[in-house]
């Protein structure tokens, strides 16, 4: 029985959301209050159930690790950002986990990256594969070309640099076609994993 | 530091904690009262300076066994950055409330949306503790209800309507009308065709062995993402890193504008 | 002449319209179109199978309800192939509804398989603490998670959970994301070494060919097409399924590739006119 609800409702909030493709109207609006809304009352349960209890209630209360109350007057801090007089203090709090996150930029770019640097280095030679060997220069070229595009300090007006970043603006349109070409393929895989619910799931005309 | 050991008795416990309290009032109180707007400043861009050389240190010292003095420390700052971001959460629920809130105080237009959102936040929150701290029959149902039949199928519904959208504003956005254009709808086509059944039909008449197969367009395809937009990610993912570690070292060093308390 | 010219003004609503229909059409009649399975999804189909006996796979559901029809058909494949190769896994993730959407999947195929909770698969859930909280993982599994998020008991209760000491027991590491979380599980996989394979929606899949290149990852799952090549690689329970709606996605491709051509040949024909006139 909760399962025919759970469907019934399902479809309702697909439907009520997919009218606002006709146009704006109140039932689009109630359900995208009620999504807000839902979406609060499941955070606030799921931030208290797998981080606050787990990580800083169950140590300081049932453990006794007394200084985990230390994370929670920092953590209150964020609050004074509502007031002009104290807000100073939210932001020592705001600038010192920018700190933090900065200095973690470094192992992370590294860890990244490195070998991205070392896989750039390509053997440019014909043999024994020649498509292997075109390939690999194609790659060079392009890197190069891009690179070159976004080297701002230095004048792109006089050849060969302003050929190099014509040719790499090139290559980047080549790369936002194939960006677009992926994003259509990922928006509307959401749409037939809907329309494959509201027929398969809910109305039950068609069948796998 | 025995002071740092874990306390059993809660009475000591909760003089612990009290006492905390009161100490870190006191000292920010102190702090505001007696440091000027300027010296404020000061002690956030050191804070800040500190904090960043946390992790930086741990990355650049060198380990033996695979850590340094800093290693240990990894873990503990890991869960306290969690829970102080755990803290930060009603800080939006605080933005919205007030704006919803004061909808309804004021009788504006769709006030009784607002009216929704609060009774959807309560049921939500409400039933989800019950399911999972009380385990009460009722409230496993009130939560599915809201939480399988209401709030997944919204969420996944609302990024759907993108499908629509992105069709409506290809079609009126995409104009061939230079070369950067040719080349993009050019790219475009060959990976949307090479993703597709369709476009595999449509080359599936040319051998699948041989240098004419290269001509398929699922192989076309796959080599035009494999080396022309590897490239070109690649290249743009340098970019990236080199400006994400120049940002990364601006704010380490608090030269970013706002990082500054009366101070240029 | 004219009517060419008012292609460019179709409004969104009929365009919105043709879209649903064109869509509906595949799943209501079968099409039968070739579609061939590329090297990145073999990549991660090898791994799974050449997994060594002694180790675990780590499921890393960074997901949610938002790219639910990508990322939930994937996870669904990769569930199905390691329950069928009886290769052991963990459920974590980054995104508060990704290990308990997936727990759902696992559990109904479970039951298809005669696998068991704890035996052949554990959910640790929600994982808050980004990047340092995975290196403390590494290091000492056991210490990093008190308890699953199913039962709600300690790890040491569950036999796989029990075969985790650290990162030397996890032979291959899946990302299935909706989003850019596959960067700190690059960081692992350069520190560790551990093969990492990602299945991601289509929008990042053009970001991760590098990776691809510099072997940082072993394989890769696009978006539904991505699913669809793995549930006919394992010859999965919804490879129909999976096929069907990559029938419908040719329809919708071939729509926005009528409509963007049609819109230029109205502009051209405006163009001419009044170059003319």
């Amino acid at each position: 029985m909760v399962e025919v609800i759970v469907t019934w409702l399902a479809a309702l909030a697909t439907l009520g959301i997919y009218s606002i493709l006709y146009k704006e109207n109140p039932i689009y609006r109630f359900f995208e209050h009620l999504f807000i809304g839902l979406g609060l009352g499941w955070t606030i349960f799921e931030v208290w159930k797998d981080v606050l209890q787990p990580k800083w209630w169950t140590p300081m209360v049932v453990e006794g690790k007394w200084y985990w109350i230390f994370a929670f007057i920092i953590g209150s801090l964020y609050y004074f950002i509502f007031s002009p007089r104290f807000a100073w203090m939210a932001r020592l709090v705001i600038s010192t986990l920018m700190g933090l996150s900065a200095g973690l930029v470094f192992k992370v770019t590294a860890a990244i990256y490195i070998p991205q640097i070392e896989a750039s280095f390509r053997p440019i030679t014909f043999h024994p594969s020649i498509a292997r060997g075109i390939n690999n220069l194609l790659s060079t070229i392009i890197l190069l070309c891009v690179i070159l595009y976004f080297l701002f300090t230095v004048s792109h007006e006089k050849q060969p640099l302003a050929g190099a970043s014509k040719l790499g603006r090139w290559f980047i349109m080549l790369g936002l076609g194939a960006m677009f070409g992926s994003t259509v393929m990922a928006r509307l895989s959401l749409f037939i994993d809907r329309l494959t619910f509201l027929l398969h799931d809910w109305l039950k005309v068609i069948k796998f | 530091m025995r002071i740092f050991h874990p306390v059993k008795d809660p009475t000591l416990l909760t003089v612990y904690i009290v006492a905390s309290l009161v100490g870190s009032f006191l000292v920010l109180a102190l702090m505001h009262k007696f440091l000027s707007m300027r010296a404020k400043g000061r002690f956030i861009t050191a804070l800040t300076f500190l904090a960043g050389f946390f992790y930086s240190l741990e990355f650049f010292l060198p380990a033996k066994n695979g850590k340094n003095f800093l290693t240990p420390w990894v873990e503990p700052v890991g869960d306290a950055l969690a829970v102080i971001g755990a803290f930060a959460f009603p800080l939006g629920l605080i933005s919205l409330a007030v704006v919803h809130w004061g909808n309804i105080r004021r009788r504006r237009e769709g006030w009784y949306f607002s009216l929704f959102l609060f009774i959807a936040m309560l049921a939500m929150a409400l039933s989800a503790f019950l399911n999972h701290y009380a385990h009460l029959s009722l409230a496993k149902k009130i939560y599915s209800c809201l939480f399988d039949g209401l709030y997944i199928p919204l969420g996944v519904a609302m990024m759907s309507t993108l499908a629509f959208y992105i069709v409506s504003a290809a079609y009126r956005a995409f104009r061939v009308t230079n070369v950067d254009a040719i080349l993009m709808m050019g790219a475009a086509i060959i990976v949307m065709l090479g993703q597709i059944p369709f476009g595999m039909w449509l080359t599936s008449w040319l051998p699948m062995q041989g240098i004419v197969s290269s001509l398929r367009i699922e192989n076309v395809s796959n080599w035009f993402m494999t080396i022309v937009n590897m490239s070109v990610q690649r290249a743009i993912g340098f970019g990236l890193a080199v400006g994400g570690i120049a940002m990364a070292l601006r704010v380490w060093f608090s030269l970013e504008r706002g990082m500054q308390m009366g101070g240029k | 002449m004219e009517w060419l010219i008012q292609l460019r003004q179709i409004k969104r609503q009929w365009i919105y319209l043709s879209l649903a229909v064109l869509v509906s059409i595949p799943l209501f009649f079968k099409i039968r179109l070739p579609f061939f399975v590329g090297p990145q999804a073999k990549g991660l189909y090898e791994a799974v199978k050449d997994l060594p006996e002694d180790k675990v796979v780590l499921l890393a559901m960074d997901w949610g309800a938002a790219t639910k029809g990508e990322s939930m058909w994937q996870a669904q494949a990769i569930i199905e192939h390691l329950f069928k190769e009886k290769k052991p896994f963990v459920i974590l993730g980054y995104d508060i509804q990704g290990p308990q959407l997936s727990e759902e999947l696992a559990e109904k195929l479970a039951k298809k398989y005669g696998r068991n909770y704890g035996e052949d698969w554990f959910n640790v859930g929600f994982i808050t603490g980004g990047l340092p909280l995975l290196l403390r993982m590494a290091k000492n599994f056991q210490a990093t998670f008190k308890q699953d998020s199913v039962k709600r008991k300690p790890l040491s209760t569950f036999p796989v959970a029990r075969r985790i000491k650290d990162i030397n027991d996890i032979g291959l590491i899946i990302d299935i994301t909706g989003s850019g979380t596959y960067g700190d599980w690059i960081t692992i996989q350069t520190t560790y070494k551990v093969p990492l394979a990602v299945a991601c929606t289509a929008v990042i899949t053009p970001d991760l060919y590098p990776f691809l290149d510099s072997k940082q990852l072993i394989g890769m799952l696009s978006g539904l097409k991505g699913a669809a090549e793995y549930e006919a690689l394992i010859k999965g329970s919804h490879r129909k399924t999976t096929l069907k709606m990559m029938m419908s996605q040719s329809m919708a491709h071939l729509l926005i590739i009528i409509l963007i051509v049609l819109a230029n040949i109205g502009l051209y024909i405006e163009r001419r006119r009044r170059r003319s006139g």
